[in-house]
């Protein structure tokens, strides 16, 4: 198969960058589009030139390093995927492709096609520590968690932090990764003293990066990688009204 | 004797419980001793208010508790609306009732006013950081599921606004060649019921005549065409905000999320055509 690829290509954080056309040529349909642009980077290199540079880690689909917004939408056409999962066989002989970074004033971009998600970290940074004993591992039924809210609590806890949810916001807003992660410590009884509190500083932090604010759109919910549902900001929404509330009221 | 110790326990202490939380809430001004101690409550107090109340999501809520205030409104305008298919005596009543008492008019009127000003403020705020947390756009961005309604809040909110001071200025303030309304004016017919118990009329005195004003008012084509892109507009509106309220406030689950959708947009539809069928009855002469 071959492809045109138009590729943002941009020297650092500082420069302007701009769109530039490669062509793939030769790429076999079950090759993921990562490897697709391993396969480019090839020639480029070959050819002297710098290749295009790119986030990447496990190629299979956990790690949350692949990013990309491809032809518009992030992580490209399939539903619940990464980049990493995608293949060339999702696309049509011959086409176009344009190749983005995500794009929000929290997330600038360093070079090329990666973006520097650390204002991620340092959300998960500001909601600190779980009270947990150290030393052997807990008896497993020594703190009993039913099925029910084990599953939610699970299902919140898939969000690998890519930052898909972010790139698909019309408004840059952070609420679904944010509020999976409130969620996640927050149905548990592991997370139940620093409850609260994780809820306040994380919502902090997260305004205080510049993402922009929830309007309900729900886009981040469909392109989410690992099918996190705005159920998770509702939780959010209703938890830090709860610790604000609780603070105002009892110090 | 037939409940389990534990139990008994746990039922024991929680009326204790309850009135030790209660204590906690209410005598708050009144914890501790010191002046220093307590304005350091107070100071921590204010403080916290006014992060949740800057926050992101503070500002949500503000948005989604007025917005939710404002839709009470719309409801109960439009019921009042209602009234002209009742005739002209009815309207009529009930606009003396609304009027009958001044005060309580202006304490109304100064009350959905904030609130309204509290909801466009937020709104306008909000709406202005989403544009600045993406400086440099996508050259191609796909919208998957999103409804026109949810991404054209501002633009349908603008209108609305734009709308309410036009409506206000026309029927309410009188401004410009709409002075003559004011000279409207006739009896109304004695009817017994809760209007004539809450706000009686006398018999002979003329009072403001809103069912004439509405056919005069009505009867101007164009003066329609505003009247019913202003409510297009607020259908629009409310389709998105209607359901966004209970996102925002925590309240849906996705389980609750299509019956959410629905039911927002049956009431937009229900305002929509409650607010435009008075206009249109006046135009197509059912009204008159």
């Amino acid at each position: 198969m071959n492809f045109t690829l138009k590729i943002w290509r941009q020297k650092d954080a500082n420069s302007v960058g701009r769109f530039v056309e490669v062509s793939a040529r030769g790429i076999r349909p079950e090759m993921s589009f990562l490897e697709m642009l391993d396969v480019v980077n090839d020639e480029v290199t070959q050819a002297g030139g710098e290749p295009v540079a790119f986030d990447h880690d496990c190629r299979e689909g956990i790690c949350g390093a692949c990013s990309l917004v491809i032809n518009g939408e992030p992580h490209g056409p399939n539903e619940k995927a990464t980049t990493c999962q995608v293949y060339m066989r999702s696309f049509r002989d011959g086409e176009t492709i344009t190749v983005e970074p995500f794009r929000a004033r929290a997330f600038p971009v360093l070079k090329d096609l990666v973006a520097d998600r650390s204002a991620f970290d340092r959300i998960i940074q500001a909601g600190g520590f779980v009270s947990v004993n150290t030393g052997q591992a807990p008896e497993a039924n020594a703190a009993p968690i039913g099925k029910e809210v084990a599953e939610k609590a699970f299902d919140s806890a898939a969000c690998i932090g890519c930052g898909a949810c972010v790139a698909a916001c019309k408004n840059s807003s952070a609420m679904l990764f944010v509020g999976a992660k409130i969620a996640h410590l927050g149905r548990l009884p592991q997370g139940q003293p620093e409850r609260a509190q994780r809820a306040r500083a994380m919502v902090a932090r997260m305004d205080a990066e510049g993402f922009g604010n929830c309007t309900n759109q729900y886009e981040c919910q469909a392109v989410c990688p690992k099918g996190v549902t705005v159920a998770n900001i509702a939780w959010m929404n209703r938890d830090y009204l709860a610790a604000s509330l609780k603070k105002i009221f009892t110090g | 004797m037939g409940v389990p110790r534990g139990a008994r326990d746990t039922l024991g202490k929680l009326p204790e419980k309850l009135l030790r939380r209660g204590k906690h809430l209410l005598a708050f001004p009144l914890r501790g001793r010191g002046l220093i101690f307590q304005t350091a409550r107070g100071f921590v107090f204010m403080k916290t208010l006014w992060q949740l109340l800057r926050s992101s999501l503070g500002r949500k809520y503000l948005m989604a508790a007025t917005g939710l205030l404002l839709v009470g409104f719309v409801v109960v305008h439009m019921l009042g609306n209602l009234k002209a298919f009742s005739g002209a005596d009815a309207l009529n009543h009930y606009a003396h009732l609304l009027k009958s008492r001044a005060w309580a008019l202006w304490v109304f009127r100064a009350g959905l006013l904030a609130i309204a000003l509290v909801h466009v403020g937020c709104g306008i705020t909000l709406a202005l950081e989403n544009r600045r947390a993406r400086p440099q756009p996508y050259v191609r961005l796909k919208t998957i599921q999103a409804s026109v309604a949810s991404l054209s809040m501002l633009g349908s909110g603008l209108v609305v606004g734009a709308f309410v001071l036009f409506h206000v200025l026309h029927l309410t303030v009188q401004v410009g060649g709409f002075q003559e309304y004011a000279k409207l004016k006739s009896p109304i017919a004695d009817a017994p019921g809760i209007l004539q118990a809450l706000a009686p009329v006398e018999p002979g005195r003329s009072y403001p005549d809103v069912y004439e004003m509405i056919v005069h008012a009505f009867s101007v084509p164009w003066i329609v065409l505003v009247y019913l892109v202003g409510v297009g507009a607020l259908g629009l509106h409310l389709s998105h905000g209607f359901q966004s309220v209970f996102q925002t406030l925590g309240w849906r689950s996705d389980a609750a999320g299509p019956f959410l959708t629905g039911l927002a947009r049956v009431l937009a539809l229900a305002i929509v055509l409650g607010m435009a069928s008075v206009p249109a009855a006046v135009l197509c002469g059912f009204l008159r």
